[in-house]
Parts: structure tokens; sequence; C-alpha cells
């Protein structure tokens, strides 16, 4: 059961690594006809994306603190058998900057969704742009780990 | 009644200064999947997991702070503020596992 959940995890990390990147680069974008791809890709209206990054987040979060007992059981004293302290480091990175970022979640949806866009600019893009680093951070780092060795 | 800016805030704060101090609310022991409220020394147990004690320890202080401060007080916090405090809180995590990068 533990692979299910750890599959629904990953897969929900990368919903959320796609609607926060849509979301981070659309923070950036300044009003201007979409003409090629990747002006496309950030012609989005970005705040429709806050509260399903949002839900995401959490629920991945609350996924990943469910599997952690298993991960720290049975994966963490196998790398360390390996000798790689360094990949459990990181690892334990992530799990800060995951805490982190949940913290962060109130004030990311209240500089969305009560500040108006025209004010709170910089603020907004920065905690999008923190948030949406930090998705892709969490997730590269909880894909590697997981090819060196996966919950069983 | 819910400030958002200051939950954030004190969230952050909290969960910085209960990592850097090592004070958890409480540990979990996965191998025993047994919870406490102190340390328990006894390596039968298996290893303890603070990670679930620091976010109590860091939610509990900010959902109360952030009931009790009035919105347009924390509308005065200055913006800068949530640009600091993130990387704050995050280096305190990092701190706390040096011992991993030795």
């Amino acid at each position: 059961m533990i692979v299910f959940w750890t599959i629904l995890h990953s897969i929900m990390a990368m919903a959320l690594v796609g609607a926060s990147t849509h979301q981070g680069l659309a923070a950036w974008r300044k009003p201007a006809p979409a003409t090629v791809f990747v002006d496309r890709f950030r012609a989005i209206p970005a705040v429709r994306f806050t509260t399903a990054i949002v839900v995401l987040y959490v629920l991945t979060f609350a996924l990943g603190g469910y599997i952690y007992p298993t991960y720290v059981l049975d994966v963490k004293g196998a790398i360390a058998d390996y000798g790689m302290s360094r990949t459990i480091g990181i690892f334990q990175l992530k799990e800060h900057l995951a805490v982190v970022i949940l913290g962060l979640l109130p004030v990311y949806w209240h500089f969305w969704r009560s500040v108006p866009l025209q004010t709170g600019v910089a603020t907004r893009r920065f905690l999008t742009t923190f948030l949406m680093l930090g998705v892709w951070w969490n997730l590269v780092v909880g894909h590697i780990l997981n090819n060196i060795k996966g919950l069983t | 009644m819910f400030s958002a800016r200051v939950f954030s805030l004190m969230f952050s704060i909290g969960y910085a200064a209960a990592v850097y101090f090592k004070q958890p609310l409480f540990r979990y022991y996965p191998l025993a999947q047994r919870w406490s409220l102190h340390d328990l020394v006894d390596s039968s147990l298996g290893p303890a997991m603070s990670w679930y004690g620091w976010i109590c320890m860091a939610a509990i202080p900010a959902i109360v702070l952030s009931a009790l401060i009035p919105r347009s007080w924390a509308a005065r916090i200055p913006a800068a503020v949530y640009w600091i405090v993130p990387f704050i809180a995050f280096a305190c995590g990092a701190y706390n596992e040096r011992q991993w990068f030795q």
C-alpha cells in the first residue's frame, strides 16, 4: 500500500509543479500579445491557479507526511549504510523547505486573492517564484532519492 | 478574524526557533509507533522523528496570534519581511542538518 501512496504523492507533486510553473512564469510576464509558445504558456490568468496550488500543495504535503515514517525506517537507514550522508542531508533540506512553503501558503493566497493585483506585485512575484522553485527542488530531490532507494 | 500575514510570519519564525533550539512539541518513534512529549532515550525504540513536533510547535502560536492580532495591524508589516523570513527559517533548518554535509 505504501507504494500506492508514494506514487500518488509523486503524481500530485507533478501536477503541482505544472500549476506552479504556469503561475510562476505568468506572474513575471508583462501584458503583450502571445505569439510564440513560451508566451502562450505564460499568457494565462495566473490568479486562477492559486486555489488549485494551495489544495494540491496541502494534499501532497499531507501524503508526504504520511509516508515519511516509512522512509525513515526503510530508506534513511539503508542510505546511511551506503555511506551517502549528503543524500540524506539533501532530503532533510527538502523536509524543511516543504514546511517553510506550507507556512507561506496563507500569505501567498492572500496576495493573490485579497490584495488588488495592481499592488503588491513584487511580493506576489517573490512568493510565487519561491513556491515554484521550492516545489521543483522537492520534486527533483524526492525523485532522485526514490531512484536510489524506493519505498517498498 | 484570521490574518494570513501574521500566520505566515509567525509560523516561519516559530519553525525556525523550534528547529534551531531543537524543541519539537512532541516526537514520534515510527519503529515503536509511539508518540512522546519527551525524548525517550531508548535505542530499542528506533529513530525519533521531530518533524511533526516542529510543525505543531510553529503552528500553535501562529494560529493564536493570527486570530488575536487585528488585520489592520498586520497590514502595516513591511512586505520585505515576507521576503526575508522564509530564508531565515530555511537557513535554520539547513543549519540543523549540517552534520550530514561534514
